[in-house]
């Protein structure tokens, strides 16, 4: 039973409560991502009779072992389950698609009804904290899922409060401590059912991370933070099925996503609080290129700073990132797209920093070396690249993973996580974990 | 959002293509060149540094904003929606006493404007429904607490027409939230950018408000508003023509110096003591032989005589010491002459 197969079913699980909420899906689309949900509950009773996935302090516990990750990942579902005052699921290895459906239906609050068939049971097996590996999480992690509530709330109230906006970003400032490094790799989290939020919270540390390094004080970076967060705003009020569309828009679905950065910027503007301004301008400005192109048309005005910042940075989480129409791709092939835009569609100074900041391999690059190991890339100040084994040559997964450093002609290819199978966010949980264990 | 297919297609391609060119380049040298670790660059730094917000970036960045979304919005219901906001705007700024920043969201919508004409009047109601009375007694307390700051002039020039009848509305009423004096000077603000909003209260039939508003007329500076004056240079009531007197030469100058002279023949003292007054406080010497010809003619009495004999002695120019030896000069003179003639006699020894 591994951390990952705790993940996939933890996934399979959001996607399916997820469908059950919106509207327009379909039954074939509810009866695959009920049969993914299936799936990834044979994958996680594949070693033994059941597993107990537990809710505690904030996180998933899959036995005793902390997913702090898949807590980040999914902190939407573990915040439904609190709310359902469910502290434990026991799946029984052969659960049925019905007792799984209406575990997710429960979670999400389409039913009360439990699983009926005893294949899946809740609240049979909660654990008590003595019986759980329980450690704090790194305050980068908490101020993440904070983010993410952040967003939601503006969703689910439609009022936008910038002073709690600004608290987070607060605590981003607090914790960036831990190094832009680590804030790197933690923007690499993603979240297939909630792409708006993950990609808001990946842009805010991306662009807290490049204004550090152009030299932004304290009270700038804290602004360009809220400005990150808050770009993408307008999407919570343009119509979600739009956005969430397979494959190629529509005329009218791209007339409704055109209307998200003004639709923001109002947002922001009726709101109140400090640094409104400055963000309402990234949130208007942020799909405007440097050649007067993108939208809306300012006329001729080149977007502020923070705006060309933000556009560079969502560009690069955004290519990086899967969606609906397209696989993602390798932070790598990302700059070389923004590369491609350099003096047209972006400021080609501010893109210059950006991969300066990046490195040729930004940090969270999964990379194979021509002799099997697949290394991430961590943050590192040595001549030349600064990675951790992950993964042995002969494909078996490292326990800890050992630092090495190597030169470009050492890589073979790129990797996406899917195809690594491995996700840079869940490394960094192994290197909390360490110094946890250190302590 | 994502830019692939997000972005329109490129419809500058043609445009400066060697620039662009030459800017992928530059980037594309430090792609290749961060492999080995990157390469700084001290004047790019620079540059974008030179563009860090400072200090009253973020109003001027929301103003910007508000007028990029009043262009680009078809919608009325939002553009009526982006109304409210800009008038939380000003509210909130009026509200902490920041009178520069209420100025200038209040301009962003009434200068230059930049919405659809057909929304014209979406922002003639929102201007309606921000002139509420709470705010606007709020406005004058505060300015009026605040030792009526210029820093509120463009604000309250900005505002228009609801905000003067507000003021005007103020002088009515037996106790007022400010005094007097302090609307009096806030319509002079009001009235800089167009003046037209306080003439037409020339002609109300309320001798008072005609005082005032001539007053505030006098206090905007705008010449174009001389007309109206002229036209109740006359008015009945002296307390009146004394302000418009007064106004005419505020707006006019050493130009105006002729609408001093003319009220000294006034029949009312009130009347040719100010007259009196604003001729003392002119630095020109034009006012000499105005003041000469007056003289001549006899004035009404002979303290009046002896403080425009003063007038002329206290500015101690050649043109002046003229002009009494012309008045001292001046034979066979009886009555109202004789006291000229005397008067003068000891101001010209003062003189010397």
């Amino acid at each position: 039973m591994s951390e990952l197969h705790g993940r996939n079913f933890l996934r399979a699980l959001f996607h399916v409560s997820q469908r059950m909420v919106r509207s327009g899906v379909t039954t074939q689309l509810m009866e695959d991502a009920i049969t993914a949900l299936v799936d990834a509950t044979e994958m996680l009773t594949i070693a033994s009779d059941e597993a107990v996935l537990s809710v505690a302090r904030d996180a998933f516990y899959l036995d005793r072992n902390m997913l702090a990750h898949a807590s980040t990942e999914f902190h939407s579902l573990l915040q439904a389950m609190k709310r359902r005052k469910i502290d434990s699921v026991t799946v029984v290895k052969g659960a049925t698609r019905q007792d799984l459906a209406d575990l997710a239906a429960l979670v999400v609050g389409k039913s009360d009804d439990l699983p009926a068939e005893g294949t899946v049971r809740i609240n049979d097996r909660a654990m008590a904290a003595s019986d759980l590996d329980i450690r704090p999480m790194s305050g980068l992690r908490k101020t993440y899922a904070e983010s993410l509530d952040a967003l939601r709330d503006v969703r689910e109230s439609r009022t936008l409060q910038l002073g709690e906006v600004l608290g987070v970003v607060d605590g981003f400032i607090a914790g960036s401590n831990a190094g832009p490094g680590t804030s790197l790799i933690m923007a690499t989290v993603h979240n297939h059912d909630e792409i708006t939020y993950y990609h808001s919270v990946n842009v805010c540390l991306l662009s807290m991370a490049l204004g550090r390094f152009i030299g932004l004080n304290n009270d700038q970076t804290r602004l360009l933070g809220l400005s990150a967060l808050l770009h993408d705003i307008g999407r919570v009020v343009v119509d979600e099925a739009a956005l969430q569309r397979d494959g190629r828009l529509s005329n009218e679905d791209w007339a409704q996503v055109r209307l998200h950065p003004q639709e923001g910027a109002l947002a922001i503007m009726a709101a109140s609080g400090p640094g409104q301004e400055l963000a309402a301008a990234v949130a208007l400005e942020h799909h405007v290129r440097v050649d007067g192109g993108g939208y809306p048309s300012l006329k001729g005005r080149r977007p502020a700073l923070f705006s060309r910042m933000v556009a560079i940075v969502d560009a690069y989480d955004a290519i990086t990132s899967y969606r609906p129409y397209r696989p993602a791709r390798t932070p790598n092939e990302a700059l070389r797209v923004l590369l491609d835009g350099a003096g047209t569609i972006h400021d080609p100074d501010v893109l210059r920093l950006f991969i300066e900041m990046m490195g040729h391999y930004p940090p969270g690059s999964l990379l194979r070396l021509a002799g099997g190991e697949v290394v991430m890339i961590v943050p590192g100040e040595d001549e030349g690249i600064v990675g951790v084994v992950v993964r042995e040559s002969d494909g078996t997964t490292v326990q800890r993973p050992r630092p090495i450093t190597f030169t470009g002609a050492d890589v073979a290819a790129q990797l996406l996580s899917d195809e690594a199978g491995i996700d840079p966010g869940s490394l960094l949980e192994l290197v909390e974990q360490g110094e946890h264990a250190g302590r | 959002m994502d830019t692939e297919r997000d972005t329109e297609p490129d419809t500058t391609a043609d445009m400066g293509t060697d620039w662009h060119g030459q800017q992928y380049e530059r980037v594309r040298a430090v792609f290749d060149a961060a492999a080995s670790g990157g390469s700084g660059d001290v004047a790019i730094l620079e540059r974008v540094r030179a563009e860090f917000p400072g200090r009253g970036d973020d109003l001027h960045a929301g103003v910007g904003v508000l007028r990029d979304l009043l262009r680009v919005e078809s919608r009325p219901e939002r553009f009526r929606r982006l109304l409210r906001a800009w008038s939380g705007k000003i509210g909130a700024a009026i509200r902490r006493g920041d009178f520069y920043s209420a100025g200038t969201w209040m301009r962003a919508v009434t200068e230059s404007p930049v919405f659809p004409a057909d929304f014209a009047l979406h922002v003639t109601e929102a201007m309606r429904e921000l002139s509420r009375e709470e705010l606007l007694q709020d406005l004058v307390v505060k300015l009026a607490a605040a030792g009526d700051p210029p820093s509120a002039a463009p604000l309250l020039a900005a505002w228009g027409e609801p905000l003067v009848e507000y003021m005007v509305g103020g002088m009515l009423v037996d106790e007022p939230v400010v005094s007097r004096r302090h609307l009096v000077e806030y319509l002079g603000m009001a009235g800089r950018a167009d003046v037209r909003l306080l003439t037409p209260w020339l002609r109300d039939p309320r001798w008072f408000i005609v005082r005032n508003v001539a007053t505030a007329v006098g206090k905007t500076g705008r010449a174009t508003a001389v007309p109206a004056l002229e036209a109740v240079v006359d008015h009945a009531d002296d307390r009146v023509r004394v302000e418009v007197v007064r106004a005419l030469v505020a707006l006019k100058g050493d130009e105006g110096i002729g609408y001093a002279v003319a009220a000294l023949r006034d029949q009312s003292p009130r009347v040719r003591q100010a007259a009196v007054s604003l001729l003392r406080a002119s630095p020109s010497d034009e006012v000499i032989p105005g003041i000469v010809g007056i003289l001549g003619d006899g004035p009404a009495t002979g303290d009046e005589t002896r403080r425009l004999v003063d007038v002329i002695a206290e500015r101690r120019s050649p043109q002046a010491l003229e002009a009494l030896k012309g008045l001292v000069a001046k034979r066979g003179a009886i009555g109202g002459s004789r006291t000229v003639r005397e008067v003068a006699k000891v101001a010209l020894e003062r003189f010397r």
